[in-house]
């Protein structure tokens, strides 16, 4: 397998879920790949800790470089050939890096931090597949890379959803207020984007804008889960 | 060697109760304080330990801890003794210590610490002075603002501005639905980005540096100094740019046509060009501007 490993792939392989072929697969790009034998370490890490009801509602930290790094060097934009040091590991969305990669990042950390919540609270493990509703229209056209963050992006989204469902008493009257006026909001500007790059798919502009939104709607559902967690 | 520390158990001759310790660090690096409801008010020193004051009903009782190298500050429920407490800090620090604060309605004011601060709070303004390091600022109803910082800044409100001013290094902000004001920074890479807010900016653009600016639905202002080495690119989806700065194109072109929207865009350098200068708005005005003529 010449490409890097999903984080889908990665967890299913931790937990011995692949058909045999696509077993065989990962396991040989693991033997080749340091990043991804990284990802799946900092996986492993994080899903012995949902198994503990970990007190924390975020993974760990030192996933986010990993990720960063290894979505930069897919990209060719990565900075050195050895993996992130502090100093490698830059906010560059806007400028480098293809749109949709960042968008995926955003959400593969969403999710497992917001599966993290959901065991928490329901002690259980999550739905698979989308539940609540999602205001990204899937049959617009979106470029081509768009599709399995898109994928992704409902995911997370129904499932840091459904914890701010179960979790909705845990927050006071005024803060549930605040989320959902500035959950629309960004829904807006979602919708908007969408609906422009409907009309323009290769627009980078358009690309950029609708990606940073994805990922503040992600950022803000997921501090919301925290918050429902800390109170619970 | 600290042991843990428990303050204000149950007591039924006081409703308020103090609590007024020092707790030496003994190579503690870091101070954790998680405080559900109250405010925390953080100054220095320059004693090598940590002075805890703190008033809090006697629902609650103050837990110290030692965690590795953090000093831990927790609060506490006393069984049967109700939901409701508040808890107000006051702690006086080393300078150098590297602090972390989080609780869901916090109003959290630190002046002189040239640590690493992180804090985090749903509910509740947040001001820093100073800061070294790594600064993490995140509120989500709530006013932040940041004066003096040095290190790498990464700042989220939510209905609430964020202003950073004073402050020097690499700086990522965000607001929603609030303004965000860059004043007087001085930094090689700035990423700030709003929906629904105003995006200020007046700083040093150095060479070499990366500046990218963006909001939905929302102006930005950008002030920049005369002398710089810069290319500047900014572009409007379905808004309008204004320029009044030398050199630049006093009237910005059309781009990229998209059906149904307006896309306009301009593109100017100064001097080498080495920084770069990216401006982009959904349904905002952009203003480009020469500093010194006032935010």
């Amino acid at each position: 397998m010449k490409r890097h490993a999903s984080f889908e792939e990665l967890q299913d392989f931790q937990e011995g879920l692949l058909p045999p072929e696509e077993n065989e697969a990962v396991r040989g790009h693991l033997e080749h790949c340091s990043a991804c034998r990284r990802d799946l370490e900092a996986l492993s890490d994080l899903l012995r800790r949902m198994g503990d009801l970990p007190r924390e509602a975020e993974p760990s930290r030192d996933l986010w470089p990993q990720i960063e790094w290894r979505i930069g060097r897919e990209a060719g934009a990565v900075r050195g050939a050895e993996g992130p040091g502090p100093s490698d590991v830059k906010r560059r969305r806007q400028i480098t890096l293809p749109a949709w990669q960042l968008l995926a990042a955003s959400i593969a950390l969403a999710l497992l931090s917001g599966g993290v919540v959901w065991v928490a609270l329901s002690g259980g493990l999550r739905d698979s597949g989308p539940v609540a509703s999602v205001p990204v229209d899937v049959s617009l056209a979106q470029p081509a890379g768009w599709e399995t963050a898109l994928d992704e992006y409902h995911d997370a989204v129904s499932d840091l959803e459904e914890v701010l469902e179960v979790g909705r008493d845990a927050l006071d009257p005024e803060t549930i207020r605040i989320l959902e006026e500035n959950l629309q909001a960004i829904d807006n500007a979602i919708n908007e984007a969408q609906a422009a790059l409907a009309q323009d798919p290769g627009s980078k502009v358009l690309g950029r804008f609708l990606a940073e939104n994805l990922r503040r709607k992600i950022d803000l559902l997921h501090r919301a889960a925290a918050a429902v967690y800390a109170n619970t | 060697m600290l042991t843990t520390i428990v303050i204000g158990a149950l007591s039924a001759a006081a409703l308020i109760q103090q609590t007024d310790t020092i707790v030496a660090l003994d190579g503690a690096s870091r101070l954790s304080l998680e405080n559900f409801r109250g405010e925390v008010v953080v100054r220095t020193w320059d004693r090598d330990a940590v002075q805890v004051r703190a008033q809090h009903p006697d629902s609650r009782y103050i837990e110290i801890d030692r965690r590795g190298s953090t000093v831990s500050i927790e609060v506490g429920r006393n069984r049967g003794m109700g939901i409701a407490g508040s808890v107000d800090f006051d702690l006086t620090v080393p300078r150098g210590l590297d602090l972390s604060i989080e609780g869901m309605a916090l109003e959290v004011d630190i002046e002189g610490t040239e640590g690493e601060v992180e804090v985090n709070t749903v509910h509740g303004n947040i001001t820093l002075t100073g800061g070294r390091g790594s600064v993490s600022l995140e509120s989500v109803n709530g006013e932040i603002v940041v004066d003096g910082a040095e290190g790498d800044l990464d700042v989220s409100g939510v209905a609430g501005g964020v202003t950073i001013r004073n402050s020097s290094g690499d700086i990522y902000v965000e607001g929603v639905g609030g303004s965000v004001t860059l004043q007087d920074v001085t930094s090689r890479d700035i990423e700030a980005g709003t929906v629904g807010g105003a995006l200020r900016f007046e700083g040093s653009i150095m060479d070499g540096g990366i500046y990218s600016f963006g909001t939905h639905g929302g102006q930005i202002w950008l002030y920049l100094p005369e002398a710089m080495n810069a290319r500047v690119e900014a572009v409007t989806l379905a808004g309008s740019i204004e320029v009044d700065y030398p050199g630049a194109p006093s009237e910005p072109t059309r781009g990229h046509e998209i059906p149904g929207l307006r896309e306009m865009e301009v593109t100017f350098e100064t001097g080498t060009g080495s920084a770069r200068v990216e401006v982009e708005t959904f349904g905002g005005t952009i203003h480009i501007l020469r500093a010194g003529g006032g935010m």
